[in-house]
């Protein structure tokens, strides 16, 4: 019989556990492509829009955003369209503010359910004027298609300006409808998609470039939007971590010197 | 300098010998080679005294810490700014934490490299293993406690990674009791459970340290050898744990004061990847992001099983590291794979934008 102790290294069945260590070890740069090649999520380190929190809103649904009912510092401008969105919320409604030049359409979605099933407000002009429809999305997706719905409760309230080319509207939305169920404190899926150059008319789907993927945030009271800031844009000192990770690597390179490679020099 | 043994100190003092009558402290009157009494081999002690550094910093926390989702986040940020030396304690707390788990590693390294599991060490390597896991099972647990949108993501992983489990993750799944928010799960294991188990297994490692005394240096392969280094007595080692101790006690104080611990506003929902963990756990952010969280659960225990393995793999009575290179690079392959793991999880990037921002 063989004496396994004096020749350690002769039993293949060690080979079981030396294989998954190495393939460990090789993991990243074997599942990299891997992890390339799966699908992303459509919503994933997307740009969320954040709407503050007022007791009494100093919003007017009048079509006309003049200074002081919606803060600068969280309007958002489509890069295709340059139009700009920005949000307000109080007790029970969220307002959205939209403006800008020559546009057509304006879809904007959001979902408190998943990010399947969308509550949609179209805004479109219709010829002469602007007029807004409520829909619902069941797939959401780059080609979207929108099926009208009566009853949804979404709109409260809706006006809208032009002047020089320039269209201005103000909508008022409910919190609570009968597609979605808004609170502070949460990341909704929501999208926003927007037209200059299509027919007028409402539109029956959105795809390709005309969408954004987003999130929606409803501040809580206590919440400022820099701490939401670094909330979204991860709030991890590296420093510490590169410190820590710097003394272990000392370490770990100070034992292999003073047990393997100094003891080889004596 | 040779220190005083205690018991030289017995036999001229009335009062030590009063004391060493009740608690038996002449037990610690022992010799140890005088390798012991270098920094590698202190290592397991120097983080014995961070645990104590732990233990009395996590007492001062508890006692304004609310362990209740809808509060916990702002007792904290209380603790840092209403508490006296809150913020100090919680910092020191902090670093203390990060410093044991360098320590331990390198311990576990220092132990690994100079074969100090081979017979009759076997049982004790196998108890170190376990207090590694318990080490950063504390670790993940703490980083839990705090409630920003970093806990609240470990949180929400942790619950994935329960239901991945199956029966086994019960523990871990907000599953074994949905009235119960898993923070208090998290807090109770953290400050009761872990404490325990640690408390039971570091006090077998130690019995079993003092019963089998210090390994030889890798190097001292006969008998002969070993009997030819000098000894110096333990109470030398137990002074030079402290002397490294207070030093390090003092860079964890200033790394306290210049980077305090970090604490996020309250956490929300609907988002992920929106922050990351401490680097202790970096590596398993990273397999998330490669290849899926699903692949956390063998990332982490096929490492601990192969640890665990080691004596039983490594049966020879080899020492000397050049002379165990199939085992060594195996070994060091792991741990390269976790400094670079821990940077590829530094160098991500959650990559969200707010407006405005």
């Amino acid at each position: 019989m063989t004496d396994r102790r004096a020749d350690p290294h002769s039993a293949c069945w060690k080979w079981l556990l030396v294989v998954p260590m190495i393939l460990m070890a090789l993991s990243p740069a074997l599942c990299a492509t891997v992890s390339a090649q799966s699908e992303e999520d459509l919503f994933s380190g997307v740009t969320t829009l954040v709407a503050p929190y007022s007791k009494n809103s100093p919003v007017s649904v009048d079509g006309v955003i003049t200074g002081g009912e919606f803060d600068s510092n969280v309007t958002w401008t489509t890069p295709d369209t340059d139009i700009s969105i920005s949000l307000l919320h109080d007790n029970d409604s969220l307002y959205v503010g939209i403006s800008g030049a020559s546009w057509s359409w304006v879809a904007f979605g959001i979902s408190s359910d998943s990010a399947t099933t969308m509550g949609f407000v179209l805004i479109a002009n219709i010829g002469t004027v602007f007029e807004v429809e409520e829909g619902l999305v069941t797939n959401v997706s780059d080609n979207m298609v929108f099926q009208p719905v009566t009853g949804q409760g979404a709109v409260r309230e809706f006006e809208y300006s032009s002047s020089g080319g320039n269209t201005t509207a103000e909508l008022q939305l409910a919190l609570v409808t009968s597609v979605w169920s808004l609170e502070p404190g949460v990341v909704y899926p929501t999208v926003v998609a927007t037209n200059r150059t299509a027919p007028t008319g409402i539109p029956t789907g959105v795809s390709g470039d005309q969408v954004h993927f987003m999130g929606s945030y409803l501040l809580r009271q206590g919440d400022s939007v820099k701490n939401v800031n670094e909330l979204l844009n991860g709030n991890i000192n590296p420093i510490p971590s590169l410190i820590a990770v710097g003394i272990l690597s000392i370490g770990i390179v100070a034992i292999f010197i003073e047990f393997v490679v100094r003891r080889q020099k004596q | 300098m040779t220190a005083e043994s205690v018991k030289t100190r017995v036999s001229q003092s009335r009062f030590w010998r009063f004391i060493d009558e009740r608690l038996g402290l002449d037990a610690l009157d022992y010799d140890l080679p005088k390798h012991g009494n270098t920094l590698p081999y202190m290592l397991g002690g120097i983080t014995f005294f961070a645990f104590v550094i732990l233990i009395l910093t996590g007492i001062f926390l508890t006692f304004f810490y609310d362990p209740n989702p809808a509060t916990a986040n702002e007792s904290v940020r209380k603790i840092m700014t209403d508490v006296p030396l809150g913020s100090f304690v919680r910092s020191i707390h902090y670093w203390t934490a990060q410093a044991v788990v360098i320590s331990v590693f390198l311990h576990l390294l220092r132990v690994f490299i100079t074969a100090s599991y081979k017979r009759p060490r076997e049982l004790n390597w196998v108890i170190g293993v376990l207090l590694f896991a318990v080490t950063v099972t504390f670790f993940f647990t703490g980083t839990i406690l705090k409630w920003d949108q970093e806990s609240f993501q470990g949180a929400i992983e942790n619950e994935e990674i329960s239901h991945f489990l199956g029966p086994a993750g019960l523990p871990l799944s907000p599953d074994l009791a949905p009235s119960v928010p898993i923070l208090a799960r998290m807090y109770s294991l953290h400050i009761a459970v872990l404490p325990l188990v640690f408390g039971a297994i570091v006090l077998g490692h130690l019995f079993y340290v003092h019963h089998f005394n210090i390994s030889p240096l890798p190097w001292r392969r006969k008998a002969k050898d070993e009997k030819e280094e000098p000894r110096e007595p333990f109470m030398n080692h137990l002074k030079g744990i402290m002397k490294y101790g207070f030093v390090g006690f003092v860079i964890l104080a200033i790394l306290a004061v210049a980077f305090p611990a970090p604490l996020g506003p309250a956490p929300m929902t609907g988002i992920n990847d929106a922050t990351f963990p401490l680097w202790p756990l970096l590596p398993l952010t990273a397999v998330d992001d490669l290849i899926g969280l699903w692949w956390i659960i063998p990332a982490t225990i096929v490492p601990v099983l192969f640890l665990l393995a080691v004596p039983f793999i490594d049966r020879s009575e080899e020492l000397d590291p050049r002379r165990r290179r199939a085992i060594v690079i195996i070994f060091m392959i792991g741990v390269a794979a976790f400094i670079v793991l821990t940077l590829f999880g530094i160098s991500l990037s959650p990559g969200r934008t707010l407006v405005g921002g």
